[in-house]
């Protein structure tokens, strides 16, 4: 008992690490350009093709394949704000956009998704992992490649907290989040901030991606049932709060995890709606959110 | 050095500036009064760029600016204090005053923020307080402070005196002086018609988006139409909200 | 007036007209394209004149044609029955998600009712006994009745379908524009609390707006089933209401035709383009949804309407 415990628990903050890299990305996004980008998986789904592309087809090493899947996604970011919700924003002038970004987005999901179906085809697609070997850890075993994933997302995390507290683009991130009038009277540039931060958000997913290519195989809509997830996440963490983002994406995997205990493994996908849905009834802010009605 | 001329402008289809002139000359203190929806802080930030005028120029140095963002308009010598301040209120002051230098080299912002540490003790000693656990008073002198540090040449103030006590009304008002007599000119729009006709060298009179008078203080007191209208001796518009 | 009647007759005359062709394969596509209008005028209803944001109508459609091929299948329920059983459950559903959505607004409401649908789906793929798992619900008996050809029972088939979805959203337009629950879901739209001083019992309009809606949606679910004798948990997903969305803005939010028109043409779109390559058609959804959203935001209706 104790032992099956103990090693869900560890299965649970593996999984965490995915959650998180693509979670707070996710609220990044959403607190500083108030868009919810359902599009947020296709990222992931291009990140797993660009390493598939990388290892696979150009018989690059797999860190390659991750940087790749980085840098192509942070560059397919940079243009989503300029040529997609820029435009709707200057039509809009001052008007509320309603629903307008959501369902943007939602259409440039399905774009995405048909767009890499039509180029890469719907097989299920394997990359070979970036590490191979499987750490015995008694209780369970854990793959290295799962290692390097919770590794990666630890990483990047704690440099993109690190970066949004102490330099100067990262206070500036915040600025426009907080107060985005003030933040022009600093001389900061909107657009560029928006951009930029939407090409960092997309790019954790895109790592996200790549570093689970070779445990989910990869296929055009790969990413989506994370999307719908990570919503669920953002919810419990308090929408456009990433740091909240990051404790309930490990909240939810291990719930997940643990979840197997009681519970039919095929039925653990449903925890993380049930928890936001019970969430949105009890405290609609999230566990350390911002105000939701508005 | 700014310059408008007959702008038109407001929110999505609501007019509000129908023909809006106004020049601020180096180095002076200009002031823009008139009664409530006449358009005044809707003037201050088309001159800034949050709202662009829809006819009209805006024109900085010879330059004309009108379409430009905020922050660039900022990048040519240009502060801009909103009502409310607009500091970043969950961030620490020191945060704060950092991204006041957000366009300046990081040596430059090291010296300016310890300028306004030996200036201002006070945000020294509370530097890693959120800024919105200030006091109302000392959120306006950091917002003042923070503005500073660029070095402006002109800063654009919308209602410096609002909501505060009178005490500070003078405490921000003398800080203001002191910084015009270092050449820093402003263009400050006021409820508080005394306050401003105190300092200011020249004053525009704004009503239903239209210049109404401009001229000195003087003047301003001297003409008996404007000053029943516009300081309220009648009654007909209350002079301070 | 008569531009109304006009246009109505012309509504007529094309509805009946696919009923004389003996092509099946346009049969197919014109069934199926009239029961995804129903669907796209029952999001309409809640999301275009409430102002009450679904992504979760996938949700509903399935919850209908679960319902139905269900009841029919185990329980040999006749098809009539089922149809409003299946509309019934969805709108039973759509009630109770109604009540978390009073306190929530625009984003979170779409979040919810997005979770709401995978929910549905997940318990579609996952209770083998009841939907048949991932490979759904099938060999379950259509409205008797119906000719024997295969030509003509399609045409009747087109028909019965054509008729039920034109009465139902004629009874959602009537509603939307001909009764004091329009106006007070138009008024909830642009701004509920300027509704609320009014004296519009929000509450109760907003509720009406998710029963109607999801009712609709899940009766539109059950035509699908009986029509299609299948239904798997492909249909909870989100390409559908993605597919739903997209028809709306496509046709322009809040006037109910808009929608419908969307989808007629959106539908034939998708699947004409079936003829060029089968994934272009749904990279065609995904650029409809995003032009028209930037640059064509009041849809087809619309552009009739300033032209």
């Amino acid at each position: 008992m104790l032992e099956s415990l103990l090693e869900f628990l560890i299965q649970g903050v593996v999984l965490g690490g995915l959650y998180a890299l693509f979670a707070v990305g996710l609220s990044l996004i959403f607190g500083v350009l108030d868009v919810i980008n359902v599009a947020h998986g296709e990222f992931f789904a291009i990140g797993g093709y660009l390493a598939f592309a990388a290892v696979v087809l150009l018989h690059l090493p797999g860190a390659l394949g991750v940087l790749g899947a980085a840098v192509g996604t942070f560059l397919l970011g940079l243009a989503v704000y300029p040529l997609l919700i820029a435009p709707l924003k200057r039509r809009l002038g001052g008007r509320p956009p309603g629903p307008l970004y959501l369902v943007l987005t939602l259409g440039l999901s399905t774009l995405l998704q048909s767009s890499l179906l039509a180029i890469a085809g719907g097989d299920y697609l394997r990359v070979p992992p970036q590490v191979g070997g499987i750490l015995d850890l008694g209780v369970t075993a854990v793959s290295h490649q799962r290692l390097l994933v919770l590794g990666v997302a630890a990483a990047l995390l704690t440099a993109l907290f690190a970066f949004l507290r102490w330099h100067p683009q990262g206070l500036a991130v915040r600025a426009v989040a907080l107060n985005p009038d003030a933040a022009q009277a600093m001389g900061i540039n909107l657009p560029r901030i928006f951009a930029l931060t939407l090409a960092l958000g997309v790019a954790l997913a895109g790592v996200g991606g790549a570093l689970m290519a070779p445990l989910f195989n990869v296929y055009p809509a790969v990413g989506f049932p994370l999307t719908i997830k990570a919503f669920a996440i953002t919810i419990l963490g308090g929408m456009g709060n990433p740091a909240g983002a990051l404790v309930a994406s490990f909240l939810i995997s291990v719930a997940e995890s643990l979840s197997v205990m009681v519970i039919p493994s095929q039925w653990q996908n449903l925890i993380a709606f049930a928890v936001m849905i019970a969430m949105l009834l009890v405290r609609p802010r999230g566990l350390f959110g911002r105000a939701v009605t508005r | 050095m700014l310059a408008l001329e007959g702008v038109r402008g407001g929110y999505g289809k609501l007019e509000i500036l129908q023909a809006a002139s106004l020049d601020v000359p180096d180095g002076a203190i200009v002031g823009i009064i008139g009664p409530n929806g006449a358009g005044k802080s809707t003037l201050l930030k088309t001159a800034f760029g949050y709202l662009a005028p829809w006819a009209g120029r805006v024109v900085l140095d010879g330059h004309e600016i009108a379409g430009r963002r905020p922050d660039e308009i900022m990048r040519l010598g240009v502060g801009y204090l909103s009502q409310a301040g607009g500091l970043f209120a969950e961030m620490t002051v020191h945060d704060n005053l950092v991204l006041g230098g957000y366009t300046i080299s990081s040596a430059e912002k090291r010296r300016a923020i310890e300028d306004v540490y030996a200036r201002f003790p006070l945000f020294w000693e509370r530097r890693r307080q959120l800024a919105g656990a200030l006091s109302g008073g000392e959120q306006r002198l950091l917002a003042i402070a923070r503005a500073l540090i660029v070095k402006p040449r002109l800063l654009l103030l919308d209602e410096p005196s609002a909501a505060l006590a009178p005490r500070f009304i003078d405490d921000i008002y003398a800080t203001l002086v002191s910084l015009n007599r270092d050449g820093l000119a402003m263009l400050i729009v006021e409820q508080n018609v005394e306050a401003i006709l105190a300092v200011a060298h020249r004053v525009f009179v704004l009503d239903l988006g239209r210049n109404a008078f401009d001229g000195t203080p003087a003047e301003l007191r001297g003409s008996d139409r404007i000053r029943r209208l516009y300081l309220g001796e009648d009654g007909v518009e209350g002079t301070t909200a | 007036m008569s531009r109304a009647r006009l246009a109505l007759a012309a509504a007529v005359g094309l509805a009946v007209l696919p009923a004389l062709l003996p092509h099946p394969f346009v049969l197919t596509i014109a069934t199926q394209a009239a029961i995804w209008a129903l669907l796209a005028a029952s999001w309409d209803l809640l999301s275009g004149y409430a102002g009450q944001i679904s992504f979760g109508h996938a949700g509903f459609f399935a919850l209908g044609a679960y319902t139905a091929a269900a009841a029919t299948k185990h329980a040999d329920v006749s098809p009539w029955l089922g149809l409003l059983l299946g509309a019934a459950i969805a709108a039973a559903v759509g009630l109770l998600t109604g009540f978390p959505a009073l306190r929530l607004r625009g984003h979170y409401l779409a979040l919810v009712t997005l979770g709401l649908a995978e929910i549905i789906r997940l318990v579609a793929t996952n209770w083998l006994a009841l939907t048949g798992g991932p490979f759904g619900i099938h060999d379950f008996r259509s409205f008797p009745g119906l000719p024997d050809g295969a030509l003509a029972h399609r045409q009747a088939m087109y028909l019965l379908v054509t008729a039920i979805v034109a009465i139902s959203i004629g009874v959602m337009y009537g509603v939307c524009e001909r009764t004091t629950a329009g106006q007070a879901f138009r008024a909830i739209r642009e701004d509920e609390v300027l509704a609320q001083t009014l004296g519009i019992d929000t509450t109760r309009y907003k509720l009406l707006a998710f029963a109607l809606s999801s009712g609709f949606a899940g009766l539109a679910g059950g035509l699908y089933a009986y029509y299609v004798q299948l239904v798997s948990p492909v249909v909870a997903g989100a390409a559908t209401t993605s597919l739903v969305i997209g028809m709306a803005v496509f046709g322009g939010l809040g006037t109910l035709w808009g929608p419908v028109l969307g989808a007629l043409l959106l539908y034939g779109l998708y699947e004409g383009l079936r003829f060029v390559g089968v994934v272009y058609n749904l990279i065609a959804v995904g650029f409809v949804i995003v032009v028209f959203v930037i640059f064509v935001p009041r849809g087809l209706a619309g552009l009739g309407r300033s032209a």
